[in-house]
Formats: C-alpha cells, structure tokens, sequence
C-alpha cells in the first residue's frame, strides 16, 4: 500500500480559542460512533500576582513553523502510543486576556483510558517541546516572560 | 557572508530586535555566531537559549552557509 505522507497542521489561532469553536468542534464527533470517550484539556489564562502586580493577559509568539512540526511529531507519538480515533490541538497566538482559553486538546477514543493518559502526555509534551513563548502582561503595561514549571 | 537571526520572547528583549542580518566570516560555526551575539548583547547570556537553523532545531555546532537562517529560543512556555 502506497504510504500517505502526514504533513503538520497548523495549530495556532489568532487571538483567545472561543468557547463556541469548542462546543462545535465537541458536536463534529457525534457522528463518529465508535468513540466512547473523550478527553478535553483547556488552558486558560490566570491572573497570577507576581511581585505585588496582577497579570491582565498573555500575550503569546512562536516560531510557528518548528511549533507546527514539534506538535506534529507529539501528535504522531500519540497515535502510536494509544488508541486513539482523533485529535485537535489548538494554540493561541497573540493576546488572550485572562480568563480566556489559550490551549484546546482534544482527545478521543474508544476507551476513556487511552483519551486520558493520551490527554496528558500531549499536554506535557507541548509544554516542554513546542517553541511557543508566553509574555505575562501586567496592568501598568510592564511584562514577564512567563516560566513553565 | 550574510545570515538572519531571528530572536524570539525574552532573546528579542535581549537585543531589542525581532530579527538582524549579520555579515560573518566564511566557516564561522554556530557556536561562534552565539558567542559573538553574547559578547555583543551580553543579556543573552543569562537565557538558557536553544538554536535552530533553517527551520531544524540543532545541537551540535556546525558550519554555517550563506543565506542560512539562525532562530534564538528561549525556553518554551506555551499552554
């Protein structure tokens, strides 16, 4: 059999990731009825106090391209690792104000075992390999690089 | 000759530029392009920076060709 060539899809969305976009995107599977379980995680941008100043929003930058393709190669090593029926990674770029959602992964499957571990270890793995910097933006228009831990 | 940089979150803040072309001598290295830009914006010095070339991200020092472009990431904080 001929092998299909995977290309990166572009992960990233202008500006905060809406709850509408979500709600869709959760209703898109309804047809998809070999899957019993489905694992959602949603960063959302908290106002963190960090030396006596409130952070109002972050603003986000990438190298898109190697972000893309690290995201990829996460993705990849997922459907490898788990059994899963589908996935969708969304990223912002630019500003979301706190409170909104700034990471949407969305995992899905057969069985609720393989969407939450899967859930977690693109979580973690994006974190940790995809070039994507967060920029705190505090309320006297100052900023902070923000640190992942 | 000439290659681009391109510095991204706090390396941009560092030298107080987005992206510079700079002219480097023939077989300069990667490690020798880094440590130009630490003497010349010693900032950079206090970021645990990460080095991509053409779009691959790299870890070993090698030569550099004209027209390659050098990306300057500081740790990753997405999500």
């Amino acid at each position: 059999m001929e092998q299909k060539t995977r290309k990166p899809k572009p992960i990233f969305k202008q500006g905060p990731i809406s709850a509408e976009s979500i709600g869709v995107s959760i209703a898109n599977h309804q047809s998809k009825t070999e899957i019993g379980a489905h694992n959602i995680f949603m960063g959302q941008v908290r106002a963190d106090k960090i030396e006596g100043k409130k952070v109002v929003a972050i603003e986000y930058t990438a190298n898109e391209e190697l972000a893309n393709e690290a995201v990829f190669a996460i993705r990849e090593q997922a459907f490898e690792k788990y059994n899963l029926t589908c996935m969708h990674i969304y990223h912002s770029l630019g500003e979301v104000k706190t409170g909104e959602i700034c990471l949407f992964i969305f995992v899905s499957s057969p069985r609720r075992d393989a969407a939450n571990d899967a859930c977690r270890y693109i979580l973690e793995a994006i974190k940790k390999e995809a070039p994507i910097f967060g920029k705190e933006l505090f309320e006297d228009n100052t900023h902070k690089w923000k640190v992942n831990n | 000759m000439k290659v681009k940089i391109t510095f991204y979150g706090q390396a941009a803040d560092a030298v107080n530029s987005n992206a510079i072309e700079l002219d480097i001598n023939e077989q300069s290295t990667l490690l020798v392009l880094k440590n130009t830009l630490e003497i010349k914006h010693p900032r950079l010095t206090n970021i645990e920076l990460k080095l991509a070339v053409n779009n691959k991200m790299v870890i070993k020092d090698f030569n550099l060709n004209d027209g390659d472009e050098i990306s300057v990431l500081p740790p990753f904080s997405g999500g």
